[in-house]
């Protein structure tokens, strides 16, 4: 991430010595923003499952969340994020050798979301809707809030893949893509386990 | 946007722009300082609406069923309609948007010598979002059921049914326009934090900075580590208005409470938000006016970073009668009371500097003194409202009222008319009529106490807030009261019409004011090496600094200022 | 004596303190549920000491990067004195 050396040497460029790239640090405060939402939504959660009824979560009635085939998923998306490190580190010695680490990655992160998709329609079909009460709308809630982020990081990172085909990928928008994505990735674990247990 | 905003002498600037048409230069600009005046021509419109609400509902009380001049007669929906709509607008269409955005975009770059913001396209996308959510705002008072009347605080379940609201529409359209608000400002927070780390001056260190500029980083950082709740509990509160969803709705497994919880998680740091600006450009006003170094200057960065910290530990007292654990009650109890102390030291700083300095009584100087004397007394009445056990009684009286506005009132106008005051001569390139200047202070701060010392002594009295009438309501109506109502309005509306001596002078004296040289008060900070007003690009030659921004009476000197950019 | 007398109004202070029973403003809205109430406790423990985590992170990265480019300024600074001797 840090690898970007300012080229731009003209009488502005010259002046403006960034710590790290604009393009990261931007994304690194958005994610502070980002990790707080998550955060909300968390303790919400939190809070509305622990009044329920009898200590019982999800309610009596209400269709169980499928733990183990999550569990694949997240599998999938950790090792994506893995595998964008590495892609990351074949970036910094020799550009073009990252395509095939960064291919993988974009595909194992589509995987993830077409899995979710493919599990809401499952659940749907059960029964849990967002209107079933706290249990279905949080779960449709966090759970998409969390599917729409990976897909904009996801799009950011094919734009890299792109680009990195043409030769045009900048360091600073490619760190700033990763940033996006291994929040995306970390905090999904968090999510599984607040969610789904 | 007017014709004699920065006109823009472009060849000479470093980028040498050519002369681009009247829509790509103020409408869709991604020059900083048209940004600026985007964002504050805008709040002064939204501070417009704001004041003829206010006249519209207090009318309403001081004169109960009588017709309002200029409004028509009030009733009980369009009360409650008016006062959340005063709320929500001086917050977050007039504080925000004029402290922190018109402010931090045209300070910032400017302060720390550089030509833009780092991300000038996000810039022109924060002040589009923005635009369009004032635009959703205004929108809700003409659709069908009205504007949303429950309060800027919104608290379900009267927010998230219908049948209780009374605004189908209203309700969630007053949700969309804030969280487009929210958005907007984090866009804005992002380039302003980013710019200030990347993009300073050479020789510009981090304790070169001026504090104005430090205040605005601090309150975009408490801005976007507090929203993220904020925004969760309003999708949340939107899918509840919307999707049928059954968050906050007790009778489904819900919690109306949490809400509370995350509303005043972003709420309490708001005050922050807006008060750390407001303080920073008092600053700047202070020791320019009084020919003074500022007494302490990493004190009072570290004094903002200590408050920052202890802001995210005071928001639970806002919700003291709501049925919290007492035992978090008397944690926030005690971290509200603490926090009054780096605020007091801050204002014990801006008294010290004063203390022996050349003190020049200039408009904006008048203000800046101002804000100290009116907000002390903000500060100091919300110690009453911080001990839990004095909150129970004073929850919900016009105490509180009173009390909050001597908060916010000196900061999204006192200190903004210092503000404005101060760097008129650098946006516009003219100097404002000093006498048009000081007859609006005294007609804005003298009215301003009799609004609300009144206020303090009804609200003592147990006067509740938020009542369309007190004849309906036999026990609340205490008519011994009712000349401090009536005093407290007539105040009101003397303060609103001196307003419009502001805005005569403000746009007489952008196109027909006295010229202004490019450091008209002989000031340090790097703005003023600019050019009056700053052409695209800002500096004819990117200036370097070489020492702090309050050198000002330095012994063997010939001037008493130094500014920061001349060598030697 | 006063040391003892000074003791003694601690002690009456601290006892007061203690033994104080929580008055709550709306004894009817307040949940009963011990469970609902620690878990108001830990989400407001959560949302304010994560923000503050992850600035004084961020800060705390900031400043080493400042650190570092510092020591390469210097480096190229003494750099480029030893390349242009001074006359």
């Amino acid at each position: 991430m840090d690898a970007v050396i300012v080229k731009d040497r003209s009488a502005v460029g010259a002046r403006r010595r960034p710590l790290i790239p604009n393009a990261v640090l931007g994304m690194l405060i958005f994610i502070v923003t980002e990790a707080m939402f998550f955060a909300g939504l968390i303790s919400a959660l939190t809070i509305v499952r622990s009044s329920a009824m009898g200590g019982l979560w999800p309610p009596p009635g209400q269709p169980r969340l499928p733990v183990g085939q999550t569990a694949f998923n997240t599998a999938a998306l950790l090792v994506s994020g893995l595998l964008l490190l590495f892609a990351a580190w074949r970036f910094r010695r020799e550009a073009r050798s990252a395509r095939w680490p960064l291919l993988a990655s974009v595909l194992l992160g589509l995987t993830f979301v077409a899995l979710q998709g493919v599990e809401w329609v499952a659940l749907l079909k059960e029964g849990l809707t967002l209107t079933s009460g706290a249990h279905g709308g949080f779960f449709y809630l966090i759970i998409g809030m969390h599917a729409a982020h990976a897909v904009a990081a996801l799009v950011a990172l094919a734009v890299c893949l792109a680009r990195l085909m043409r030769g045009t990928l900048e360091g600073a928008f490619f760190g700033a893509a990763q940033a996006f994505w291994y929040f995306v990735v970390a905090v999904w674990p968090v999510l599984y386990l607040r969610v789904y247990f | 946007m007017s014709a004699s905003a920065p006109a823009g002498t472009d060849s000479s600037a470093p980028h040498g722009h050519p002369e681009e048409g009247f829509f790509r230069k103020y409408l869709w600009s991604t020059d900083h300082k048209i940004i600026a005046m985007q964002y504050l021509l805008t709040g002064m419109a939204m501070a417009l609406i704001g004041g003829f609400t206010v006249y519209a509902f207090r009318m309403q009380v001081a004169f109960p069923g009588e017709s309002v001049p200029g409004f028509g007669q009030v009733t009980p929906g369009a009360y409650n309609a008016l006062v959340t709509s005063h709320g929500t607008v001086m917050i977050f269409w007039v504080a925000m948007p004029v402290l922190i955005a018109a402010f931090g975009n045209y300070l910032i770059p400017l302060m720390i010598g550089c030509d833009d913001m780092v991300f000038p396209r996000l810039n022109r996308l924060s002040y589009q979002i923005f635009l369009l959510s004032a635009v959703v705002f205004i929108a809700t008072f003409f659709v069908d059921g009205g504007a949303f009347g429950g309060a800027w605080t919104a608290y379900p379940p009267l927010s998230t049914k219908p049948e209780y609201s009374l605004t189908p529409l209203g309700a969630p359209l007053w949700l969309i326009a804030v969280a487009l608000e929210f958005v907007a400002f984090l866009i804005g927070g992002i380039n302003f934090v980013t710019t200030v780390m990347n993009s300073r001056a050479p020789g510009m260190k981090m304790f070169d900075v001026p504090i104005v500029v430090w205040m605005i980083i601090a309150a975009s950082i408490l801005f976007m580590a507090s929203i993220g709740p904020l925004i969760a509990g309003a999708m949340m509160m939107l899918m509840d208005q919307l999707a049928g969803t059954h968050f906050y709705d007790p009778t489904q497994g819900g919690d109306p409470v949490l809400w509370q919880h995350l509303f005043w998680f972003f709420g309490h740091p708001e005050v922050y938000v807006v008060l750390f600006p407001a303080l920073g450009i008092v600053a700047e006003v202070i020791t320019v006016f009084a020919r003074k170094k500022l007494f302490a200057y990493k004190t009072v960065l570290y004094t903002a970073i200590g408050t920052c910290v202890l802001s995210f530990f005071v928001w639970a007292h806002h919700q003291f009668v709501a049925g919290i654990d007492p035992r978090m009650a008397n944690v926030f109890s005690v971290t509200t009371l603490l926090i009054s102390v780096p605020i007091a030291e801050m204002l014990f700083v801006f008294i010290a500097t004063l203390y022996g300095g050349s003190i020049r009584l200039a408009t904006p100087m008048l203000w800046a003194l101002a804000f100290l004397v009116e907000f002390l007394l903000g500060g100091v009445t919300g110690i009453f409202l911080g001990a839990s056990a004095a909150d129970i009684y004073f929850h919900d009286t016009y105490f509180v009222v009173a009390h909050f506005h001597y908060t916010f009132f000196p900061i999204a106008f006192i200190a903004v008319f210092a503000g404005l005051t101060y760097w008129f001569p650098k946006m516009f390139g003219r100097m404002m009529n000093e006498t048009l200047g000081k007859i609006h202070f005294w007609g804005t701060v003298i009215p301003f106490n009799f609004i609300f010392i009144p206020l303090f002594i009804t609200g003592a009295s147990g006067d509740h807030r938020r009542i369309y009438n007190y004849n309906h309501f036999p026990d609340l109506a205490r008519p011994e009261l009712q000349d401090l109502r009536v005093l407290a309005t007539v105040a009101l509306v003397v303060l609103l019409a001196f307003q419009l001596v502001f805005l005569v002078n403000f746009f007489w004296s952008m196109r027909k004011g006295r010229k202004a040289e490019a450091n008209p008060w002989k000031a340090n900070t790097l703005e003023w090496a600019a050019a009056s007003p700053p052409p695209h690009g800002n500096f004819a030659e990117l200036p370097t600094v070489y020492r702090g921004p309050y050198e000002y009476s330095v012994p063997d000197r010939p001037d008493d200022y130094w500014p920061q950019h001349m060598p030697g | 004596m006063s040391a003892a007398r000074e003791a003694l109004r601690r002690g009456l202070a601290a006892g007061v303190l203690l033994l104080s029973s929580a008055a709550s403003a709306c004894p009817m809205c307040m949940s009963t549920q011990e469970s609902n109430r620690a878990a108001y406790i830990a989400g407001s423990l959560l949302l304010t000491l994560l923000p503050l985590g992850m600035l004084i992170g961020l800060a705390v990265y900031l400043r080493r990067r400042m650190r570092e480019q510092e020591r390469e300024d210097d480096a190229a600074r003494t750099a480029t004195a030893r390349a242009t001797p001074s006359p």
